[in-house]
């Protein structure tokens, strides 16, 4: 079918994934897709591997949120998660900004990392600006 | 020598609980190692953060404080962008309520302040807790 002027669609409204499709049509179940850069979160959307995604912040290739394939050198070993050094910690939040597994709260000013939650990505480490989390 | 500190308070009695840059004011002290002396109350007249950790924001601050010679800057939490402050003046970070408090700490803690002062661009920051 051609959807052409004329046919009683304004334009910029086509066939994509757009709010015109119905809901839960075109978006995988639950799961989004998050930015190993900055962290930004988008809805997965069906068909389309996450890393054909670029984020809408920074532009960096998107992954899949839950898995721990984003793009470090980081493992499930929870032995070898990242250690905060209160001692240099500046309390600025950054790492709680960025870890996409909520695994790092604050603690008397001081960031500390919830050993459970942490999927070892090590977002945290390449953001902290005192280099306090190694 | 004596060192011009910085300290981020709201009150002028207590340093505040958000970043450094955040502070309405900053009361500025001279520090020597026989004590302190109050210098001057400066307001932060640095707009809001586009962004978190904006560079505007640094610069602003880093602006304010240098026309007063500071040499360390004094909160109990800072922000990201104290990796471009660090460059002006050695960012300390007390564990104390009061700025009374924390004077004392600084006191302690004079030559390990002063040395970093002299360290230049590529020095760190200061925890004192």
């Amino acid at each position: 079918m051609f959807y052409g002027r004329g046919d009683g669609r304004r334009s910029g409204q086509g066939r994509g994934i757009g709010s015109n499709r119905n809901s839960n049509s075109g978006f995988g179940p639950g799961g989004s897709c998050i930015c190993p850069n900055c962290g930004r979160e988008v809805a997965h959307q069906r068909g389309v591997p996450c890393y054909e995604l670029k984020c809408p912040a920074c532009g960096s290739p998107m992954t899949r949120k839950g898995l721990n394939n984003i793009g470090s050198t980081g493992t499930d070993d929870i032995n070898n998660i990242p250690v905060i050094d209160g001692e240099e910690c500046i309390g600025c939040e950054k790492c709680l900004e960025v870890c996409p597994f909520n695994a790092i709260r604050m603690n008397a000013g001081t960031a500390e990392i919830i050993a459970d939650k942490c999927r070892n990505c090590h977002r945290c480490m390449s953001v902290c600006p005192v280099e306090a989390i190694k | 020598m004596s060192l011009i500190i910085a300290c981020a308070t709201d009150d002028g009695v207590n340093f505040i609980n958000r970043h450094f840059g955040d502070a309405d004011y900053y009361y500025i002290y001279r520090l020597d190692e026989n004590g302190s002396e109050f210098v001057k109350k400066i307001a932060n007249t640095t707009e809001e953060e586009e962004t978190h950790a904006d560079p505007k924001k640094a610069g602003g601050i880093v602006q304010i404080l240098m026309q007063e010679n500071v040499k360390a800057g004094v909160a109990k939490v800072f922000g990201p962008n104290i990796k471009r402050i660090k460059k002006h003046f050695v960012p300390v970070l007390v564990h104390s309520d009061t700025i009374q408090e924390g004077l004392n700490e600084l006191l302690n803690s004079y030559t390990e302040i002063l040395n970093l002062w002299n360290q230049g661009e590529t020095r760190r920051h200061l925890v004192l807790k």
